[in-house]
């Protein structure tokens, strides 16, 4: 690359580990928020199934 | 419920294809925008190049600063020109065709030097991208969440005051992501982590009061009173949000704007379309919070039964 133009390019990997981290940033606190709420429900889902199975149980013995 | 995290997982879904197509037109379409300027010795064909600079310097110490540029050195009732091999408070040398010159600082009565400007490309802007769209979200979902609370007081139905509080939960999440992104484009564009302008401290007061919305809400034990302050908190706390948003066209604030034909179509493309990704990822964390909301409710429910 001619001298110049590397020197002009050269200011775009000063702001390289700034726009790395913003990404990175963004996209492990958001799939962090998702995946932590998945995980809840898929827990409180299961949750449900178990006492509304035990309700129906016990519907079915009264 | 099932239809709730249904329509989440097909947000998300939507979502997460957009946001990535906008991800990669961002780096592999849209170009890089100049910022400013940047001075060189030398001359190279490029779309950044904007012209010839000359400029006078005041001191000749300040030549130090211009080595490997061309000048024209001054002195009593003489002018070198030549190309500045080596400069220090002292003295200059300058390669004159080939023969090297070396004029005593105290001598030079002016100089100008001269180079090439070119734009200065901006890659930090990339963050732009994705900083505007989470901070337009956390605007829209603290406006729902005052519309809910407005709902609220005007009706006192729990379910209110569930979707409020969730959608101050999301909003929290993307001021946390904008403040994140926001703080390292600052970095990139101004040179430090942060400054109290009118945008950055309107949008710091607001992140203050969802905080605030929060400890609000767990101070307060019983229910109904909770939801009541709550709500009356949220609809008061979100006069801040028009004011930060608008800020920038009312008074002067260093914090960029977008124009109307401001942004060139790959830039604008994948801007818009980084913005319908983030506003889905919004809506389906709104709708899988809620789907929380209602199996706990259900849960709750089930107990209340099994025990009585």
């Amino acid at each position: 690359m001619d001298p110049t133009l590397k020197e002009v390019y050269s200011l775009v990997l000063t702001q390289w580990p700034l726009v790395a981290a913003a990404y990175a940033l963004l996209w492990v606190g958001l799939m962090a928020y998702i995946g932590f709420a998945l995980k809840r429900m898929n827990g409180l889902g299961k949750q449900v199934e178990v006492l509304e199975a035990a309700l129906a149980r016990r519907g079915k013995a009264e | 419920m099932k239809s709730a995290s249904t329509r989440a997982l097909i947000a998300l879904a939507l979502g997460g294809v957009l946001t990535l197509g906008a991800f990669l037109g961002t780096f592999f379409w849209a170009g890089v925008p100049d910022f400013g300027f940047v001075r060189t010795a030398g001359r190279a064909e490029s779309v950044r190049y904007q012209g010839p600079f000359k400029q006078e310097v005041a001191e000749a110490r300040y030549l130090q600063n211009y080595v490997g540029y061309r000048a024209e050195v001054e002195t009593d009732g003489d002018i070198v020109q030549g190309t500045i091999t080596e400069a220090s408070d002292d003295a200059v040398t300058l390669d004159a065709d080939g023969d090297s010159v070396t004029i005593d600082a105290a001598d030079v009565t002016s100089a100008i030097v001269s180079g090439s400007t070119y734009g200065r490309p901006d890659w930090g802007q990339k963050i732009f991208y994705f900083h505007v769209p989470v901070a337009e979200i956390s605007f829209i979902v603290f406006a729902v969440a005052a519309f809910y609370s407005l709902r609220f007081i005007m009706t006192r139905r729990r379910q209110y005051d569930q979707k409020a509080r969730v959608a101050m939960e999301v909003t929290l999440t993307f001021i946390m992501l904008t403040m994140a992104t926001g703080i390292l484009w600052t970095r990139a564009a101004w040179g430090v982590w942060w400054e109290w302008e009118p945008r950055l401290t309107t949008y710091f007061i607001m992140t203050l009061l969802v905080i605030a919305y929060f400890v609000l809400r767990n101070s307060v034990e019983d229910e109904e009173r909770r939801a009541l302050y709550a709500a009356a908190f949220s609809i008061l706390g979100f006069i801040d949000a028009p004011i930060s948003f608008f800020i920038t066209r009312l008074i002067p604030s260093n914090h960029p704007v977008i124009e109307r034909g401001g942004l060139e179509t790959p830039m604008l493309v994948s801007f818009i379309v980084a913005q319908i990704g983030m506003l889905l990822v919004g809506y389906a964390i709104y709708q899988l919070r809620m789907g929380e909301m209602k199996l706990t409710d259900r849960i709750e429910h089930a107990k209340t039964l099994l025990e009585g």
